[in-house]
């Protein structure tokens, strides 16, 4: 044991760590717990935040909203970056700049990338609006309705992320060993066979952490309803970050908001969770070694 | 890491002597440059057509194609406008800070983590990789609470220093620090070097494509990052350039033009960074991820 020498090596991370990443975890479990402000100072609550909370209409609304753009978004990204990831693996000449292009939006922050689909759909200028109605003669209400916004906000998260998660399947498939595909189509495999039954499930694993990424980032979706929707048609696109956000710095309450992130760490916790294990399940039956 | 393989072969010769011949190839081909050109337009169009209303002086969103038109006034009237200037030099110094921050305690952790035996060592390695997986709002209220008691809220220490606090980095590194195989360094301690010569003479030097890939994420992620310096930054002239865009939003609406050159200039230097260090973003996303 030699923890002396290694002090001086740990020192900057452990102070950086210490202090904003795991007292404050610690302090947020804490403050569930408390009543009152840190002004006029805390008093235990036993469960009371959680009593609350769970009877707070908004905050289900907010939870549920935050589910909606969970169930758009997730299989969207999944099936649209596996898409991408399997074109970009074949090596056609060129094939690096058309991955520039797509890897672009991931460039972006996400408030430019929200700027620039508000844009799109601008009632005046929009090119996205004059497409659907001058050209499908479709009135689409856009960010007015509650639903809509929704999808609007998981087609520009899809947007923004996409190229990100391309790269990463793109990578996953150029992995898959060229006997093992050689292998299929000398048995006479047929391509659509070879992608089902070698390819998909061999990058089974990269697919488990993507949907866990995925899950986490969209479980926190806070940017994009600040610059595009603000929660609202009234609060239709409230999702649970921005109510937490509401609460803790637009004059809420700091233990209410504490209480919310915890439930919404334990609903993140439980999807995660659902998605390894279920992975882990469905590997064991492909019965592959 | 597998860069180089990342333009791996699919023309098998297999494929090839199997396939209905060159008909059939030229086709396939063919349609995988279709498909390429749909999906780069749906990705990159729009970000063209900003592109193209930032070069046109108008109240309303312009997106015509007629070179003539074509003008910088956008660009020279942000460039001369102070408070957008302080933003780019928010934006460049926070991001430059934070990585540099991020990049130094990092590897000095990932080398005490990988080649020292301590005390508890494993746990408290396992308790931080358990953190990568905590959502940002699960510590946000108090990080802010701790920021504004020790007078961060407003200062860069506030927009700097919380924001090199995750454990990405240290994994990341550590894995690459653990790879280095201990003979290297044996012979060293036999002569009496201590960890420091190890770590400067042997590590460091092994380390510079990890830590350039670190380093690249990290800004990255920083000059676009959003929620934790608009907490933090009160007053105009400390926001980074999103927050600005994002909060005074309504001070520019008379004009959206004047957005769009914003979010260009705002994209232009990720975009070089990615034209230069391509293999090392795509190396980032695969430490990230297919490792983990």
């Amino acid at each position: 044991m030699d923890l002396t020498s290694a002090v001086p090596f740990l020192l900057g991370k452990a102070v950086l760590f210490g202090a904003f990443m795991l007292f404050p975890f610690v302090y947020t479990v804490y403050l569930t717990f408390q009543r009152g402000s840190l002004l006029s100072g805390l008093r235990f609550a036993g469960l009371d935040n959680y009593r609350a909370v769970a009877g707070d209409p908004l905050f289900r609304q907010a939870l549920w909203n935050t589910f909606l753009f969970m169930v758009v978004l997730i299989p969207l990204t999944l099936v649209v970056t596996i898409a991408l990831g399997l074109l970009l693996s074949s090596s056609v000449r060129g094939m690096s700049v058309y991955r520039s292009l797509i890897y672009m939006p991931s460039l972006l922050s996400i408030v430019v990338a929200g700027l620039i689909w508000k844009m799109l759909i601008d009632g005046e200028t929009g090119p996205l609006e004059r497409f659907a109605s001058g050209v499908l003669h479709l009135r689409v209400p856009w960010l007015n309705d509650g639903n809509t916004a929704i999808v609007f906000l998981s087609i520009v998260t899809l947007w923004t992320s996409a190229g990100f998660y391309s790269l990463i399947f793109m990578s996953a498939f150029n992995n898959v060993s060229d006997d093992l595909l050689d292998a299929a189509r000398v048995d006479g495999a047929s391509g659509w066979q070879i992608l089902t039954r070698v390819k998909l499930p061999l990058i089974k694993p990269v697919m488990q952490v993507v949907l866990v990424l995925v899950t986490i980032n969209a479980v926190q979706v806070f940017d994009l309803v600040y610059v595009i929707t603000q929660g609202g048609p009234g609060t239709a696109t409230y999702t649970a970050m921005w109510y937490i956000y509401q609460n803790a710095f637009n004059g809420g309450s700091v233990p209410y908001a504490a209480t919310m992130s915890m439930v919404l760490l334990l609903v993140t916790a439980i999807i995660a969770a659902f998605f390894i294990g279920r992975g882990r399940g469905e590997g064991a039956d492909d019965g592959r070694a | 890491m597998a860069v180089h393989e990342l333009t791996g072969n699919v023309t098998r010769p297999a494929a090839a002597r199997l396939g209905a011949g060159r008909l059939s190839r030229g086709l396939r081909i063919a349609s995988v440059h279709a498909a390429a050109i749909i999906a780069s337009a749906v990705f990159a169009g729009p970000v063209l057509l900003i592109v193209l209303a930032s070069l046109h002086d108008s109240v309303y969103a312009d997106y015509s194609l007629t070179v003539a038109d074509w003008t910088l006034s956008n660009y020279r009237r942000l460039f001369s406008n102070e408070v957008f200037v302080r933003w780019i030099l928010n934006s460049v110094w926070v991001a430059a800070a934070v990585t540099g921050l991020t990049v130094a305690v990092d590897v000095l952790a990932a080398y005490a983590f990988a080649k020292i035996r301590f005390a508890a060592r494993d746990i408290s390695f396992r308790v931080m990789l358990a953190t990568m997986m905590l959502p940002f709002s699960a510590t946000l209220v108090p990080v802010y609470l701790l920021a504004s008691d020790l007078g961060m809220v407003d200062h860069y220490t506030g927009l700097i220093i919380p924001a090199a606090a995750g454990p990405f980095g240290v994994y990341l590194l550590r894995q690459f620090v653990a790879g280095i195989p201990d003979s290297l360094m044996e012979a060293a301690r036999i002569d009496g070097a201590n960890h420091w010569w190890i770590f400067r003479q042997v590590v460091l030097p092994l380390c510079k494509q990890p830590m350039a890939v670190l380093a690249i994420f990290t800004f990255v992620a920083n000059w676009n990052s959003f929620l934790w310096p608009l907490l933090m930054a009160q007053s105009e002239h400390m926001m980074t350039l999103p927050v600005g865009i994002a909060t005074t939003n309504t001070q520019f609406t008379q004009n959206i033009s004047l957005i769009t050159a914003g979010a260009v200039i705002s994209l232009l230097p990720m975009a070089l960074l990615f034209a230069v260090f391509q293999r090392y973003f795509v190396g980032g996303v695969l430490a990230g991820a297919v490792k983990s």
